[in-house]
């Protein structure tokens, strides 16, 4: 039985298309500004891909900022912290916490030692510092692509410190910064730090314990696994496919529940 | 009637005073459209949007109003005070100072209080506050309390949504009490005939700022979250004790507001914590949402205590930081949709 799991964040639509509970195939692009285009336009080329109709798919579940936007589209919605809880599960099935961070949000979700069920979650308020937004404004500052702005980080020898509360503040200071003549190289390392710090802080609000699960698009740079790690000390575990663990998640959990007779 | 209005950001202004005074007391909630604008000259924006927005209502609308008074419901309150002073155009400009503690001292204290704004009232308007017209208006209070108890236990029963409670709630604190009493007979008819709790819904207890706009109740309508029990001020604040009547009518006043269920702007914690605790374990309740507006930093000072506490008998607990807006934040909708489905998660 094929289940598809969809997840429309605020930057980038993920698809997951599985077959009895194992990845077939995974697509993405950019939301842009219609969820629902860029929702049915992927549905539509992971059925054709694959060589299926609409009719082979038992079940499709959205999630994501943008879950509510393809309900002609999915059987039924799950939020966020659900999708990604199911879908660290997959990588790893004895995880105790995740840490999400996406282009828009972040947030930290504390699963249950024994049924490893959610019991806690925070999420950034309405506020790009500590997300993948952040990231990007910063690149932009910088003048370098999004892409490598990690593997800048890494080669800091002394990196700066950067404000953590306010995206709009940070990027003054490392305009700030250039104009005292610091390297890129330090300053992209304190980007990092202070996007770590944010996280913690809710990490520790929860207090979640390993193993913890890092996902989401911002799991693709090293740089802030490493700026986590040293800020929370403690390892995190990055799966195959960090960007796409909500929509696999969303895809289980419409297997799941398609097995127990609920759509 | 003509009406005296009040700012009061939870429940301390002694209403029954101008009750007796043969006046509507109106509780200035904001205008519906959330509208901050003309407020916005004169408080920043990193204070609480409600209080931005009584002002806005006040600049706005006091020619309506015989006068207005201010209740020290919170410290932001009582530093507002000059600002409406500066810019509300009205008559009567009143400040009452409610005590933060509730011992002898507190009582003596407030009693002095109402003594001298029953003066002031008297003077300014030519009247006589008689202590016959006091004891009515206890009786006319106790009655409405007494209503909306009633009311609010078939919350737990029936089929009454959020904005309906918060609808009743609004009405009685801005109307004359000669009409509530009939409006809410009438509602208490309509709400006993209403189906029984819908099994999909869950019953939760609200707690946090005041809700001055039935938006968020809707909001919690929606992902199916029933408010079955509260702590606010537009909510059980305002009727879950009676008023006594065994002393004299000032002192059986002080002795109601002192020992009405505690906000956070009233330290300490513990009777706060308690009423919710209670409310937790004596009803049928699935999960705890504890909301603020931004800035309302008291109720998020209590936040944490109030979590570990919650979590300690094992009750689900959300707190959130909302905006005022009549837009709906993503954000705050996914965490309230998040924690439903934790709650289905102990459900099943």
């Amino acid at each position: 039985m094929h289940t598809v799991g969809i997840d429309i964040g605020s930057l980038a639509t993920k698809i997951v298309l599985m077959k009895d509970g194992k990845i077939k195939a995974l697509l993405q692009n950019r939301s842009l500004h219609n969820f629902t285009a860029i929702g049915t336009q992927l549905f539509n080329q992971i059925l054709k891909d694959n060589n299926l109709t609409s009719d082979d798919i038992g079940n499709i579940y959205s999630t994501g900022y943008g879950r509510h936007s393809i309900s002609k589209l999915t059987s039924n919605i799950i939020t966020e912290i659900s999708a990604h809880a199911r879908g660290a599960q997959y990588f790893y099935p004895k995880v105790q916490g995740i840490i999400d961070i996406g282009g828009q949000d972040s947030k930290v979700i504390k699963l249950n030692p024994k049924s490893f069920m959610v019991i806690d979650f925070q999420m950034n308020d309405k506020c790009a510092a500590g997300t993948g937004r952040f990231l990007e404004v910063m690149a932009d500052a910088l003048d370098i692509p999004i892409e490598n702005l990690g593997n800048l980080a890494l080669q800091s020898k002394s990196p700066i410190q950067i404000s953590s509360t306010c995206t709009v503040f940070a990027e003054s200071e490392v305009i700030g910064h250039f104009a005292q003549g610091t390297v890129k190289q330090d300053i992209a390392a304190g980007i990092h730090n202070s996007i770590a710090k944010r996280v913690a802080s809710m990490v520790k609000r929860i207090q979640i314990v390993e193993p913890i699960v890092f996902c989401g698009g911002v799991a693709l740079n090293p740089a802030v696994k490493i700026a986590l790690e040293n800020e929370l000390k403690l390892k995190l575990l990055v799966p195959k496919y960090p960007q796409y663990i909500g929509a696999i998640g969303a895809a289980l959990i419409a297997k799941e529940r398609l097995k127990n007779g609920r759509v | 009637m003509k009406t005296f209005a009040y700012f009061d950001s939870t429940h301390e202004f002694p209403e029954e005073i101008i009750i007796a005074s043969q006046m509507n007391p109106y509780k200035i909630l904001g205008k519906a459209d959330f509208s901050t604008e003309l407020a916005d000259q004169y408080i920043p924006p990193f204070i609480c949007a409600n209080a931005r927005s009584f002002l806005n209502q006040a600049i706005e609308e006091s020619s309506n109003w015989e006068g207005i008074a201010i209740a020290h419901g919170c410290d932001a309150t009582n530093r507002q005070f000059d600002i409406w002073d500066q810019h509300v155009k009205t008559q009567f400009l009143y400040y009452i100072h409610n005590p933060l503690k509730t011992d002898g001292i507190a009582q003596r204290f407030f009693i002095r209080e109402i003594k001298a704004m029953i003066t002031a009232l008297e003077s300014h308007f030519n009247i006589k506050i008689s202590l016959d017209q006091l004891e009515n208006a206890i009786q006319v209070s106790n009655q409405i309390k007494i209503l909306l108890q009633n009311l609010s236990k078939l919350r737990l029963t029936k089929d009454i949504s959020n904005t309906e409670y918060f609808d009743v709630l609004k009405f009685t604190v801005q109307n004359p009490k000669e009409k509530v009493i009939p409006y809410l007979e009438s509602i208490s008819m309509d709400w006993l005939s209403r189906n029984p709790f819908p099994i999909n819904k869950f019953p939760i207890f609200l707690t946090g700022s005041d809700i001055t706009h039935s938006l968020w109740f809707d909001l919690l309508e929606k992902v199916n979250l029933r408010v079955v029990r509260d702590d606010l001020s537009i909510g059980e604040r305002y009727y879950a004790t009676l008023i006594p009547t065994d002393e004299d009518s000032i002192s059986n006043i002080v002795n109601y507001y002192l020992n009405i269920p505690r906000s956070s702007t009233k330290h300490p914690i513990t009777p706060r914590i308690n009423y919710i605790m209670n409310a937790c374990k004596t009803e049928k309740i699935a999960g705890v949402v504890s909301q603020i507006i931004k800035f309302c930093e008291t109720f998020a000072y209590d936040a944490p205590f109030l979590k570990i506490q919650l979590e300690a008998i094992h009750m689900p607990v959300i707190h959130l930081e909302r905006e005022f807006t009549e837009n709906i934040d993503q954000q705050i909708s996914t965490r309230l949709e998040a924690f439903v489905e934790l709650l289905e998660q102990n459900q099943n």
